[in-house]
């Protein structure tokens, strides 16, 4: 063997090894399933797909639970991982999942709502592949995703997003982002076909409120609040100053841009008779000025460079020591989601929805995320999902 | 769809280019490296794994 093909063999087998490591752990995070342990109020189980035909078979396709009262009521809709590197918003939908109990109305819970984007993420940017959540019988294992949808199954991408239906230019990168793809079209890219099929679950489930779960930067003004567009305002703003009195704990009301298209508390509202409700609880990991992205900076919100620029009132949210941990989030996300509920159901009381056994936040404070999930080794096998 | 599927032909194009360069490559070592670095991501997305 010549000189030349000694180097290239070594080159080879070098990079070849280095490809292979990195390939196996990305294969294997985009194929890793996550189980979920269906809670006594589950009482049936969908795919996106039913309601947009596009999705059939496609990575983008997901399940959507429904937890059926014994009495008629109103509909509220949760969904969870629109963005999946915020997912604060996924452990409070499967808090709901796998604990609530509805006893009047309906519940319908889109857990992975972007799949596809839950199994995608930024190695670039130094984002873990996964998180843990400790739990009394072991550590409960997700993905952690990325904001927008894997090009393997959106591409390409334009150079600028021509928004449908009002035709406004967002970033090119927002053709595969669910929270600027609404209304959607049952023929557009695959994320509008997402949104498509949620709208057309809403306006045929005749779906009263609508909550999409979501994190937002301590620096960024529109973080820690429910953004809600004129037609939920009023409960917004109701629920906002209920659970300061009742709970402690701040989250304001952002009114929804007319101007900015493409988002749920814009479009859901717009194109249905669904009320509906963002929530953003504030999200440490995503903020740009922070030490390594790491689980630990994502599960207690702690960083020192955050901590020195709080000093400097340079963050939009309260911040010391104790960081930002994960327990505190969802504890918001839930309280927030049970506050809409009631008021809503207060002031439409033939729409009422009652939900029984899902904790608030104090209760999430004390107990932490995981005393709420079951095992699914102990679960019986029909009631455990893979999504 | 027609886009995707040529994006993907162009892709096994441009990788067979640099796997021609790398094999006729006889003297620079590290452009024999910089051939297979810049491989990486085209292999991973013809695998679809990234």
């Amino acid at each position: 063997m010549s000189s030349h093909w000694k180097i290239k063999v070594i080159l080879l087998i070098f990079i070849g090894a280095i490809s292979a490591v990195a390939g196996v752990q990305l294969y294997r995070h985009r194929h890793y399933m996550v189980p979920i342990v269906a809670g006594p109020g589950v009482t049936k189980v969908m795919k996106l797909s039913d309601f947009g035909e596009g999705l059939k078979g496609t990575m983008a396709d997901t399940n959507v639970f429904f937890l059926e009262g014994k009495e008629p009521g109103g509909k509220v809709l949760i969904m969870a991982n629109t963005h999946a590197n915020e997912p604060a918003g996924l452990l409070a939908a499967l808090v709901f999942f796998e604990n609530a109990v509805v006893e009047k109305g309906t519940l319908i819970i889109i857990p992975f709502y972007d799949n596809s984007a839950g199994r995608y993420t930024r190695p670039g940017d130094g984002y873990p592949l996964y998180f843990e959540i400790k739990t009394e019988w072991g550590s409960k294992i997700f993905r952690m995703g990325n904001r927008e949808a894997s090009p393997l199954d959106q591409w390409p991408d334009p150079d600028a997003y021509v928004h449908y239906p009002d035709k406004q230019l967002l970033s090119f990168l927002d053709v595969r982002n669910t929270n600027r793809t609404w209304p959607g079209r049952a023929n557009g890219p695959l994320m509008e076909k997402v949104c498509f099929a949620a709208m057309e679950l809403m306006r045929r489930e005749r779906v009263d409120i609508a909550v999409d779960l979501h994190g937002a930067e301590t620096m960024f003004p529109v973080t820690n609040c429910i953004v809600a567009p004129d037609k939920s305002m009023r409960i917004a703003t109701m629920t906002s100053l209920t659970v300061k009195a009742k709970e402690g704990f701040e989250n304001h009301v952002e009114p929804s841009p007319k101007g900015f298209r493409g988002l749920s508390h814009r479009e859901i509202g717009d194109y249905s008779d669904t009320m509906p409700f963002l929530l953003e609880a504030p999200l440490p990991f995503l903020d740009q000025p922070t030490g390594p992205k790491t689980v630990k900076l994502l599960l207690d919100g702690k960083d020192p460079f955050l901590l020195s620029l709080s000093k400097k009132k340079k963050l939009f949210v309260p911040y010391d020591e104790s960081g930002w941990p994960m327990e505190k989030r969802v504890g918001q996300h839930c309280s927030v989601m049970l506050e809409i509920i009631r008021q809503f159901s207060k002031k439409i009381p033939e729409r009422a929805i009652e939900i029984q056994n899902v904790p608030r936040y104090a209760e999430l404070v004390k107990n932490g995320v995981g005393h709420y999930y079951h095992d699914p080794a102990k679960a019986p096998e029909a009631s455990v999902y893979y999504d | 769809m027609l886009i995707t599927i040529i994006y993907y032909l162009i892709s096994a194009y441009i990788l067979a280019m640099l796997i021609w360069n790398f094999i006729k490559e006889k003297k620079s070592w590290d452009d024999m490296l910089l051939y297979l670095l810049v491989m990486i991501p085209l292999v991973l997305r013809i695998l679809r794994i990234k």
